[in-house]
């Protein structure tokens, strides 16, 4: 017996790599980590190639039985109550740091904080099946045969681990308050001065209606006249698509390929973690930055 | 926002700072051409292309911004539009002909949606299936493909109450569309056949039986040859 058996896969647990791009002339969303920074931060710290599959966790974390040997470590939102159980020993874990368990181990992570999902990654990654290219699952849509929410009592295969590289990460709680950076979308045109100034004047929050798909925001909404329906056109994760009731929509991961509503701006993709970590009732202020400066961040990001 | 491209129809308009949407300036672009755009300019840019999602209002394209500058993407996209040859029609769309079964049994909408049409069940029935459609986008659901134009006569708006699971392969009107619904889902179209086909597999590559651009026809077929095929298809 090998891998890790899933006790309790928490809220919509699922396997994620960096996901398929691909296919999106298909209707096939990309999917991936939603918090590509996070799943990336821990791959490096355990010496993983940046695309091997991890769990993401999502407000819960959920217990994991590991039955070979393997190094582990969990990323992005902070879980408080984050703890290992060997050979009848409880040892509290840290958040970036790389552990050692022995077969048999019982990983447990609470309820997470601070932000909406967590990566428990694994040296050597997650080896279950790549479909079409990629091991993230389309959560939303499990009858598409791309992957399911996890299950109790299934257990994924795990690479064999190799040595850490003692890459380590700081971590960084995610406390920031500083507004979400986007840039003028492909449908700016349609909208007026006043209501481009919406997007940044006005206060959202997340509403409970939030998923990988998207993140739906409430308690403020772009006035004015908004297009019904627009004739149907590409769309990407990030994007922000104004429907005719003027509360933004925030496309994620496991977005549609395809919509039918204007879109105002796009979530600059530097920032695109900060939506992915926003748990419902959290507050959202954006703020324009230019495409260059946009391009600029995320050249940045690549050179660290 | 707008990147004029010289000398031609296309536009470039930016839809953040890694993706553009190749559009044709005042118009609509037909699927076909969408789809061959696409296919020419992942040749040419190469590996800087992302991924691209082709439909009539245009060619979205993301762009691997670090690998290739915005700037330097943009002018290689518009020069590589100047030098787009005209597609071979016949190489580039394939005729699909989707076997479906107009039988209430399998098509919960197929009486009512005639009786709200003042239509015979049969007369509805000749307007879906003797007409061929087009491929104009991809997309709602993986494989999911929306076809135009219905005939005039069928045009209905979507259901008030989106029904929350539609069996896979169920095929529905709504508006000026037709669709089939590759795989189990929530949906608001009305259901009048059923496909034994296997619209979207994602263990086999290409994974969807549909593209942009090509054109379908539904053959009809009664409810015992749905089961035989059905049962060939789980195979």
């Amino acid at each position: 017996m090998s891998g890790l058996v899933v006790l309790d896969p928490g809220l919509q647990s699922s396997v994620q790599d960096l996901g398929r791009e691909a296919f999106m002339h298909f209707g096939v969303p990309q999917s991936g980590a939603f918090d590509v920074r996070s799943l990336r931060i821990g791959n490096s710290i355990l010496g993983n190639d940046p695309n091997a599959a991890a769990i993401e966790l999502t407000m819960l974390g959920g217990s994991y039985r590991v039955q070979q040997e393997t190094t582990i470590c969990l990323t992005g939102a902070m879980a408080p109550q984050l703890n290992a159980e060997q050979a009848g020993v409880q040892i509290a874990l840290e958040m970036n740091r790389p552990y050692h368990l022995r077969s048999g181990a019982t990983i447990r992570v609470g309820r997470l904080l601070q932000g909406a999902r967590a990566y428990l990654c694994f040296s050597g990654g997650i080896l279950t099946e790549q479909v079409l290219g990629s091991r993230s699952s389309l959560v939303s849509l499990p009858a598409v045969g791309l992957g399911h929410p996890l299950r109790a009592g299934e257990t994924l295969p795990l690479g064999v681990p190799h040595p850490c590289n003692q890459h380590l990460v700081p971590y960084d709680e995610n406390t920031s308050t500083s507004p979400v950076r986007i840039v003028p979308g492909m449908h700016w045109s349609m909208f007026s001065e006043a209501q481009r100034t919406a997007m940044t004047e006005s206060v959202f929050r997340v509403s409970h209606h939030s998923n990988r798909a998207g993140v739906r925001l409430t308690d403020a909404k772009i006035c004015g006249s908004i297009p019904k329906r627009i004739p149907s056109v590409g769309m990407l994760p990030g994007f922000i698509q104004i429907p005719a009731n003027g509360a933004p929509i925030v496309l994620g991961v496991d977005g549609p390929t395809m919509g039918g509503y204007p879109v105002i701006g796009s979530v600059a993709y530097v920032d695109l973690p900060r939506i992915a970590q926003a748990s419902p009732r959290d507050e959202i202020v954006f703020q324009w930055i230019d495409r260059e400066h946009a391009a600029e961040l995320l050249q940045r990001e690549v050179a660290d | 926002m707008h990147y004029a491209l010289p000398m031609s129809d296309w536009e470039l308009i930016w839809a953040s700072e890694h993706a553009v949407l190749v559009r044709a300036r005042d118009s609509s672009l037909r699927a076909v051409d969408s789809r061959w755009i696409s296919k020419q300019l992942r040749e040419i840019v190469g590996s800087a292309i992302r991924c691209v999602i082709p439909s009539s209002q245009g060619v979205l394209i993301q762009l691997d911004i670090t690998q290739l500058a915005a700037s330097e993407a943009a002018a290689l996209l518009a020069s590589a539009l100047d030098h787009i040859e005209p597609p071979e029609e016949e190489s580039l769309t394939d005729l699909i002909t989707i076997p479906a079964c107009y039988d209430p049994a399998l098509a919960p909408d197929l009486e009512p949606v005639a009786q709200q049409l003042g239509l015979e069940v049969q007369t509805l029935i000749e307007m879906h299936a003797h007409r061929e459609y087009q491929v104009e986008a991809l997309g709602f659901s993986p494989g999911f493909g929306y076809l135009r134009s219905l005939d005039d006569r069928l045009r209905l708006p979507r259901r008030d109450e989106p029904r929350t699971r539609i069996p896979p392969g169920s095929i529905a009107i709504a508006e000026d569309m037709t669709a089939v619904y590759p795989s189990e889902s929530a949906g608001g179209w009305h259901l009048i056949a059923r496909t034994p086909l296997r619209m979207f597999d994602a263990q086999h590559c290409p994974p969807g039986m549909l593209r942009v651009g090509d054109r379908v026809r539904f053959l009809p077929i009664g409810l015992d040859s749905f089961k035989e095929q059905e049962e060939g298809a789980k195979r």
